[in-house]
């Protein structure tokens, strides 16, 4: 037995195939589900009213204001667009090292990296004064003649955004053909005969397939780590480019990536204990999977709270004013609360996980990843308020506080996400069947 | 058909006579020119200027009128009126949404009830007859006026005229107009004198005492004697803070000095000094919490030290015309002995308060004239709307005697008339105004060139041969003021507002959202308190003030420079009936005496600021003389940009600057700038894109900063945008272009100088804060500049509509703009020319000789943006002066 063995199921093929595809076929989904649908239904439509209402006022309906322009939107792009991170990373930069535990988490780690990143999509979109132009943007042949402003980040955002939802969306399909396949040949009603068989794009498992399939998803692979490096990076860059004390600093690229990681590793965390749960996934995602998510989430908040270090160390060392001063404020001033309890979220709770006991008991790990997931958030939050709360002349120092509209909205893009996930665990396999299968063969076979 | 109804035959005949009727109703028919008989000198497109006089408190200051296609848009000052000198204040600039204020009267009220004007002359007519019936009105500047006065007095001897002041200009005695002459002045003693503070000598002193700053920066010194900051305070030398009772006994000690006592105190002493040194060239300035005794005191002073002082007739003195007292007025009308009584141009119940609306009740027939309907108008049996200055024909004497014509420059908006119509109906028929001003100046120039000298007048807005008289003052009867009380409170002095004056302002929303110079406060007003008063209390908290009867209740603002058991308040606030803008804004102050208890109150009230950060944090951003640091440009990875036409580039002299925001206004009336109101104001928000920063100086004094764009050579703005809406143009102009913006905010995020500004609502319009998006306010807009829609950034231009005016006359002459031909709207408001723009490209321009000043630096020059606009430093006192 190898290593590998411990994330493997002791279940033969075909049971692998029935633990996955039952829920999917039988629809035997309880008073549960529908309570949480119906809840994350509801909070849908919260969130589609207060975008009707912000398009049909303006962006006047949130907190922001004239020296804090941006608020919550951007920093709810950034932290979806970081949860929206670990999906990809776990499929392919896992698949290319070979690490094979990813099998049976990857399926719905792609489907939260897909949701996740079209939510993010939404917010740079809907915080524009007026939004119905965001196609300017495209560098489409216009009669006037212009084109997109190339040295701005939010034009390179605006394409890292673009390639990276259309590439999740076909990485996370395509990964899926073979399972639909086996859907539609397990189907009992004409219903759901046609329809995985349409979305099956008629797999027939023959050895051609399956070699055009592993070239492809290896090849596909190979294209989403640069992909998933480069979207963080130029949502880093949104700020680094600029010239304001707290955003102009090297260090952020790297930082944002590593913070992408770590608030999607925690929303994995979370999304993969509700599902084993709901799903009854337990022989497939077993504790050695949350064990070494742990120690992914570990390493990041070792390395986040390296960042913030250099964060403060650069400050002092530039000797500017205005840096100096804006890092004293953020632990002494007006959302100095805020920042201390980012830091004990961040970076102070995970060290927990350096404990056995944490990384393998879901009552420690759940709290500590959703408490990450907060702390990101404010993170996200305090990186796009507090620069501009403390530029460069205290005449214009302003404080941004939310409206109810800001609240309803993030709460509505959480309630949106949930609603895509509720769906998710009804229509398509949780896990990758063909891939649990594939790696269990593998373990025989060694 | 059958039945009792009307028949539709008879329903046609019945609207046929109605139609009739209608016609036959109208305005008796007046000449009207078709616009193909164009007015002579108009070209469609072209702005034409109007000289004409603008009241203030009652005295003059000339201004021109810019009007596109007969509708006035923009005021500027009048470079020959001897009150402007070609600057403006913000109620000169804010004039013009003055005139189309939607909430203006717009017909005649009975009861308030529209009612005609025959009716309302009638009654007119009949309450002018009643014997001991009172005309009460402002302060009388017009000579035209009052001439009526005169007449009508003698006409209706049972009939007795009252006037009341509620502002003052600065260095006002009660039978003289001080005239310092800063050209000869090198010290200045100002024991709580304002002269550089709102008001009609705003525009004047300012421009002045720049000038004596700059041309004798060596020699010229002032030493401010003060309770609450003020602007003159700002531009002081040395300041010192007292209690306003201590002020009459600084005059006292300085008076002793002359004779050879020794002040006691340090500061007095020094001022003491300041005078001795300059003998003949020195002059101390009473304020209004003096006593009589000190105010005589100080005129013994002035006249020992022989100060550079003459001694002018008031604007508002007439010969042969004295008005009645309005104390005796008040005691009458509670006795019932004022049968009716005829406001006229003024707002007695709000500015003098409960006394006065308590004896209104004896009072049978009460008829108001005004622009609008007030608290007075609401009070009144009648309301007559009358015309706004811009739509009147009169003339107004400034503060140096100086009389300009005052000229119609749009047709009235309203069913409104002229103030002299109103005054002549009261005897005769109502006469035309341009008849009864054109007899006044007959009775004084004679029929003989009497064409000429009018076209004259009105052409240069200043009518030659007026100007200043002196006079000999009797000084104030030591009695006139009595001394302050002393006693448990704080001793307040309360002031007019620098956004709303008197409360006369109050509906105009330019001016409630202009900040106040110190605290940056708008909409609304608050008691300012020292830090030592405070007490553990923060701004915004609630106080109580009781005296005399009167209690108020609002939120307080502690401020560096008050001084200790002392508070500033700032009165022409809390109207009633103000429109929609300046109704129930802030709180009325002027029943409080002279002294108050202070009681904290339960609650507080948010304080509406458009600054709350007054602490440079030590970065140096307001440089001065003695912090100056100048580096060589910082090196760039990117080739310096080559222009080969034109570079604006733009100078503010910080030292001239005396923070009276009229630049502010002045742009926000050029470039067609909303106001936001005060809830957006409380998020955060506001649009003026030319803005004052205030700073607290090291040595405890307030500078004052005006922001507009840097318009950077390496704009941070510019790269950061993804549409390419913010661009830099072939003459280094940072530009917006509006219908590209999308509204990412992007540019502001990155702009470390914050200038830009976003419409987070439509602003203008759908969103317009209250009335402000009438469509009667369309007519104000300047047709030359973009009105801004919803969701797009905008930010100042350099006024490039005035860059591209420039720009076709020169081209059509065939010649390049000469050296201050292109004039931004900020700079031709600024009173004390503390604005230089132009031509960097130009070596003999005067922006570039700024930019050579050896006080010239740029702000934040370390993140290498280069802008354009950069600033001179203050001159501040070394070191040795600051110990003292």
């Amino acid at each position: 037995m190898t290593a590998a063995a411990r994330y493997l199921s002791d279940l033969p093929d075909a049971a692998v195939t029935g633990t996955v595809a039952a829920p999917v076929l039988e629809q035997r989904f309880g008073r549960g589900w529908w309570t949480g649908f119906l809840i994350s239904l509801a909070l849908t439509v919260v969130m589609i009213v207060s975008i009707v209402w912000l398009l049909w006022k303006g962006v006047g309906v949130w907190g922001v204001n004239t020296s804090n322009v941006w608020g919550f939107a951007l920093a709810n792009y950034v932290w979806w667009i970081g949860i929206g991170n670990a999906g990809t990373l776990i499929s392919s930069m896992l698949l290319l090292t070979r690490q094979r535990w990813r099998a049976s988490i990857s399926r719905f780690a792609e489907a939260m990296t897909l949701f996740a990143a079209a939510i993010a999509g939404l917010f740079p979109i809907v915080h524009l004064g007026r939004p119905w132009l965001f196609y300017w943007l495209v560098p489409y042949p216009d009669t006037m003649g212009v084109y997109p402003q190339w040295r701005s980040p939010l034009v390179w955002d605006f394409f890292a955004i673009a390639a990276y939802i259309l590439f999740s969306l076909m990485f996370w399909y395509t990964g899926a053909l073979p399972d639909f396949a086996t859907l539609r040949d397990r189907a009992t009603t004409r219903g759901r005969q046609v329809f995985y068989g349409i979305l099956a794009l008629g797999w027939r498992n023959s050895a051609r397939h399956w070699k055009i399939y592993e070239s492809y998803y290896l090849a596909m692979a190979a294209l989403g780590v640069p992909m998933v490096v480069s979207v963080h990076s130029v949502v880093g860059l949104d700020f680094a480019a600029g010239l304001m004390p707290g955003w102009q600093e090297t260090i952020f690229p790297p930082y944002f990536v590593v913070g992408a990681m770590y608030s999607g590793f925690a929303m994995v965390v979370v999304l993969a204990a509700s599902i084993r749960w709901g799903l009854g996934l337990q022989a497939l995602i077993k504790s050695a999977h949350f064990d070494v998510m742990a120690k992914v989430l570990l390493f990041s908040a070792l390395v986040m709270s390296l960042s913030y270090a250099t964060e403060w160390f650069f400050a002092w060392y530039s000797k500017d004013q205005a840096d100096r001063y804006l890092v004293w404020w953020e632990f002494f001033g007006t959302y100095g609360p805020i920042y201390i309890t980012m830091l004990a979220c961040n970076c102070m709770i995970p060290q927990l996980l350096w404990f056995r006991f944490a990384r393998r008991s879901l009552a420690w790990l759940v709290p500590i990843a959703i408490l990450i997931n907060v702390g990101m958030w404010l993170e996200r939050i305090l990186i796009v308020v507090v620069t501009p709360a403390r530029g460069h002349l205290p005449s214009q120092w302003s404080i941004f506080w939310p409206t109810i509209w800001d609240w309803l909205l993030l709460a509505g893009s959480l309630g949106f996400f949930a609603l895509m996930f509720f769906l998710f665990v009804r229509l398509i396999p949780a896990a990758s069947m063909h891939e649990v299968k594939a790696r269990q063969y593998e373990e025989a076979q060694a | 058909m059958s039945g009792a109804g009307t028949t539709r035959r008879d329903a046609l005949k019945m609207f046929a006579a109605g139609a009739a009727t209608l016609v036959a109703g109208c305005k008796p028919a007046e000449h009207i020119s078709p616009y193909r008989d164009m007015p002579e000198g108009m070209v469609p497109g072209l702005p034409l200027f109007y000289a004409t006089s603008l009241p203030l408190a009652g005295a003059g200051r000339g201004m021109l009128i810019e009007t596109h296609e007969g509708r006035p848009t923009k005021v500027h000052g009048n470079p020959l009126h001897p009150a402007s000198l070609g600057g403006t204040d913000v109620f000169a600039e804010a004039a013009v949404l003055d005139l189309f204020d939607p909430s203006r009267a717009g017909v005649p009220l009975q009861s308030g009830k529209p009612a005609s004007w025959s009716a309302v002359d009638a009654a007119l007519g009949a309450a002018s007859q009643k014997d001991g019936a009172v005309l009460l009105t402002g302060p009388v500047g017009s000579p035209t006026m009052a001439r009526q006065i005169t007449a009508l007095l003698k006409a209706r001897p049972g009939m007795r005229w009252v006037s009341y002041g509620t502002v003052y200009p600065a260095l006002r005695l009660p039978d003289a107009q001080i005239w310092p002459d800063f050209g000869q002045l090198d010290a200045i003693i100002s024991l709580g004198a304002d002269p550089l503070g709102p008001g009609p000598g705003q525009m004047v002193f300012a421009r002045q005492w720049a000038g004596a700053k700059r041309d004798r920066r060596a020699a010229f010194r002032a030493h401010v004697f003060e309770p609450g900051p003020t602007l003159t305070g700002a531009q002081a030398q040395r300041r010192t803070t007292v209690r306003p009772s201590e002020l009459s006994d600084i005059a006292q000690a300085l008076l002793a000095g002359l004779d050879g006592a020794t002040p006691a105190s340090g500061p007095v002493a020094e001022a003491m000094e300041m005078l001795r040194a300059a003998p003949e060239r020195a002059a101390v300035f009473g304020g209004p919490d003096l006593t009589g005794a000190a105010e005589a005191a100080i005129m013994q002073i002035n006249r020992r030290l022989g100060a550079p002082l003459r001694y002018l007739r008031p604007f508002d003195y007439w010969e042969g015309l004295s008005p009645a007292s309005i104390d005796t007025l008040v005691a009458d009308m509670a006795a019932g002995r004022v049968p009716a009584l005829i406001a006229l141009g003024a707002n007695p119940v709000y500015d003098l308060g409960g006394r006065f609306t308590q004896a209104l009740g004896g009072v049978k027939e009460v008829l108001h004239f005004g622009t609008s309907v007030n608290e007075t108008a609401t009070r009144s049996g009648w309301h007559g709307p009358l015309h706004h200055p811009l739509e009147d024909w009169s003339d107004l004497r400034a503060i140096d005697g100086t009389v300009g014509l005052v000229q119609p420059v749009i047709a009235p908006l309203h069913d409104s008339r002229s103030v002299h119509r109103v005054l002549d109906a009261m005897t005769g028929p109502g006469a035309d105004p341009y008849a009864i001003l054109q007899e006044t100046w007959r009775g004084h120039w004679g029929d003989a060139d009497f064409k000429d000298r009018w076209m004259q007048a009105l052409h240069d807005g200043v009518v030659a041969g007026t100007g200043p008289e002196d006079t000999t003052p009797k000084g104030a009867s030591p009695a006139a003021v009595p001394a302050r009380k002393g006693g448990e409170g704080i001793e307040l002095s309360i002031r007019p507002s620098p956004s709303v004056l008197d409360g006369s302002f109050a509906s105009n929303a330019w001016l409630q959202e202009c900040p106040e110079p110190f605290t940056k406060q708008v909409w609304g007003n608050a008691l300012w308190l020292s830090p030592q008063d405070a007490d553990g209390m923060e701004d915004g908290d609630l106080v109580q003030l009781a005296s005399d009867g009167a209690e108020v209740t609002l939120p307080i603002l502690i401020v560096e420079g008050q001084a200790p058991q002392s508070g500033t308040l700032h009165f022409g606030y809390g109207r009633e009936d103000a429109g929609p803008i300046g109704t129930g804004i802030g709180q009325r102050v002027q029943d409080l005496g002279s002294v108050a208890t202070l009681r904290r109150i339960e609650g507080r009230e948010e304080i509406r600021q458009v600054q709350t950060d007054f602490s440079q944090h030590g970065r140096n951003l307001l440089q001065t003389t003695q912090t100056l640091t100048q580096s060589p440009p910082r090196p760039s990875f990117y080739e310096p940009r080559e222009y080969d036409g034109y570079a604006w580039g733009m100078v503010i002299d910080t030292d001239a600057c005396i923070g009276c925001n009229a630049c502010m206004i002045a742009c926000q009336s050029e470039n067609n700038i909303p106001v936001v109101g005060p809830g957006e104001i409380a998020r955060g928000r506001n649009m003026h894109w030319m803005r004052v920063d205030g700073y607290t100086m090291d040595n405890g004094g307030h500078g004052f900063q005006p922001v507009p764009c840097m318009h950077c050579e390496e704009a941070p703005c510019e790269p950061v945008c993804p549409v390419e809406a913010s661009v830099h143009d072939s003459e280094g102009l940072n530009v917006q272009v509006y219908n590209r913006c999308i509204g990412t905010r992007f540019c502001q995020a990155n702009c470390p100088y914050k200038v830009r500004r976003f419409n987070f609502y439509d602003y203008t319009d759908k969103e317009a804060f209250e009335n402000q998006g009438a469509d009667l306010l369309q007519a104000l807009r300047n047709p030359d500049v973009s009105v801004r829609s919803r969701g797009v950034m905008e930010k100042c231009t350099y006024c490039v509509q005035r860059i591209s005016s420039a720009r076709r006359t020169a081209k059509k002459e065939n010649r390049a703009i000469a050296d201050g031909e292109v004039v931004t709207a900020c700079q031709s408001a600024c009173p004390s020319e503390a604005i230089t723009f132009g031509d960097l490209n130009d070596p003999g321009s005067a922006v570039t000789r700024a930019k050579q000043d050896p006080r010239h630096y740029t702000l934040l020059e370390h993140l290498g943006t280069r802008p354009r606009t950069t600033y001179l430093a203050r001159v501040e006192p070394g070191p040795r002066e600051e110990e003292a």
